[in-house]
């Protein structure tokens, strides 16, 4: 259904943070944190008071940056790059999105359960639209799009809702390119997954097919 | 005489139950506050829709509509819509302060048939489709003959089809009108027919009924009759930081006093005013808004 990127290993992450100064981690690596930061012997909550880290909540969940700045500079760095990816990939699923972004940067090491809540804080704050769908066991998930893509969503899934009435089937080969040329072509499988979601019919392969309401 | 503007969707809640405010007409009584006490208040005139700024807050008992200017009474005093959302999405948190519904109305006097209300029930439905994920056909199988039965009294005739993992009911809806004529005629099969006709879950044995987050119309109306016959519900709208659906579930033993707003939604939307015999501020998708204009 869609690649995903794998989380950097805890050996990777420890020798990028070494290299790169600044780094943002989730709970899930804070030690390596202050591993790279020389000050494995200290328990969390000292080295936050000592300022050796810095700690930020966000979306209910704890962000530990090398520096103040650092996680300053993580929000803006995940915002510009879930840009580019969404401007690649018109319509990017939440959970591959995240991984994504925390390969593609390089300027700052910010692991993948540090992106995920500045993603959904970037949703919140209404700085990306989304699609919803399901997953295989009925629970929602969101396809993240650019504000600027609002347009040519709102266009393709047009075409479905016409395609649906005429013929009753819609095959995602048959939607139409997007009028700005994008590099991957997964939208397609996922905006039929959306319409599926929208209860306009079901997916059966590649297709989406109409329950014939006219 | 007070005036107040209201979103013309919004729910009042009168003697005949809950209505939206474009049904509402001059001489009806309505919930208000007056006093810090909920009372009936006469209405002496409404004005036409018209099309302004609205807020939606997306709130643990559903959908509340509010006109741009007009506060809510919160835990952190009177909010306007907007000061709701940007507080929201500064991290911080709000919620809204409930008011119980009246029970026991008054039979409409229309006396509608049943037929034409569960006919209500499917117009409502956008669009004409009753999916229903398999896994809970094959958990009730008493479910589809329900629909079946309801789909049949409503006297519209459907198609079934099975696809992948979908069960799914569709029909024609061209002649059935848009769903918003609200009346508490036969209520309790409108309750049986909204929360089959939107049954996604079986957890525990009780149905969780969803909606997705544009079919406010269909949300309303089973809220509207859960509220019309007291059965305390909570609505969980998922994902919070970005909801675009709500899980409608029924129970619990008392109404809570307060429920949490999870997103607050800018729209344009219709809105009218209502004038009032006497000043009051307004019961309005039960909770406490519009003082004076």
């Amino acid at each position: 259904m869609w690649t995903m990127h794998s989380e950097p290993s805890g050996r990777m992450l420890s020798s990028q943070m070494k290299r790169i100064k600044e780094a943002v981690v989730g709970s899930r690596q804070v030690h390596e944190l202050l591993r790279a930061r020389g000050s494995s012997a200290m328990g969390v909550e000292e080295a936050v008071s000592a300022g050796v880290i810095a700690r930020e909540k966000l979306e209910g969940i704890w962000l530990y940056g090398s520096t103040p700045t650092a996680l300053e500079d993580a929000h803006c760095i995940v915002e510009v790059e879930a840009n580019h990816i969404c401007s690649a990939w018109l319509l990017s699923p939440l959970p591959p999105l995240a991984s994504a972004i925390a390969k593609d940067i390089s300027t700052v090491s910010v692991s993948r359960d540090a992106v995920q809540p500045i993603v959904r804080s970037l949703l919140r704050s209404r700085h990306f639209g989304a699609l919803g769908m399901l997953t295989q066991s009925y629970q929602p998930y969101l396809a993240v799009y650019r504000l600027e893509d609002a347009g040519e969503i709102s266009r393709q899934l047009d075409y479905v809702q016409s395609c649906l009435s005429l013929t009753g089937v819609v095959s995602s080969r048959g939607l139409p390119n997007p009028l700005e040329e994008r590099q991957f072509q997964a939208w397609r499988g996922n905006l039929l997954n959306h319409a599926e979601y929208t209860r306009l019919g079901y997916v059966s392969g590649q297709n989406l097919v109409g329950w014939g309401i006219s | 005489m007070s005036l107040y503007a209201v979103a013309g969707e919004a729910i009042l809640f009168g003697p005949e139950g809950p209505l939206p405010a474009s049904q509402v007409s001059s001489g009806q009584r309505i919930q208000g506050v007056v006093a810090g006490r909920v009372r009936p208040v006469a209405v002496a005139a409404i004005g036409g829709l018209r099309r302004d700024r609205t807020y939606r807050l997306l709130t643990g008992l559903g959908d509340l509509v509010v006109p741009d200017m007009v506060p809510i009474v919160t835990d952190v005093g009177p909010q306007r819509g907007l000061a709701i959302r940007d507080r929201l999405q500064a991290g911080g948190h709000v919620q809204v302060e409930v008011v119980r519904p009246p029970t026991r109305a008054a039979p409409c006097p229309k006396r509608c048939t049943l037929p034409t209300v569960l006919g209500q029930c499917l117009a409502s439905l956008e669009p004409g489709v009753i999916q229903l994920p398999l896994p809970l056909i094959e958990q009730d199988p008493t479910l589809g003959d329900k629909i079946r039965s309801l789909t049949s009294q409503a006297r519209v005739a459907t198609r079934e089809a099975r696809g992948e993992r979908w069960h799914a009911f569709s029909f024609n809806a061209d002649d059935l009108g848009q769903g918003r004529y609200y009346c508490n005629c036969h209520a309790r099969t409108q309750l049986e027919a909204m929360r089959a006709f939107t049954a996604w879950e079986l957890p525990g044995g009780a149905i969780t009924s969803r909606t997705l987050l544009k079919e406010g119309t269909v949300r309303r109306r089973l809220v509207s009759l859960l509220a019309a016959q007291d059965l305390p519900y909570a609505v969980k709208w998922t994902p919070s930081y970005f909801p675009v659906e709500a899980r409608v579930s029924v129970g619990g033993v008392a109404w809570p006093a307060f429920v949490p707003v999870t997103a607050v939604l800018e729209e344009e939307g219709d809105v009218l005013d209502i004038e009032t015999e006497i000043p009051t501020s307004l019961v309005s998708d039960l909770a406490v808004s519009g003082f004076l204009v």
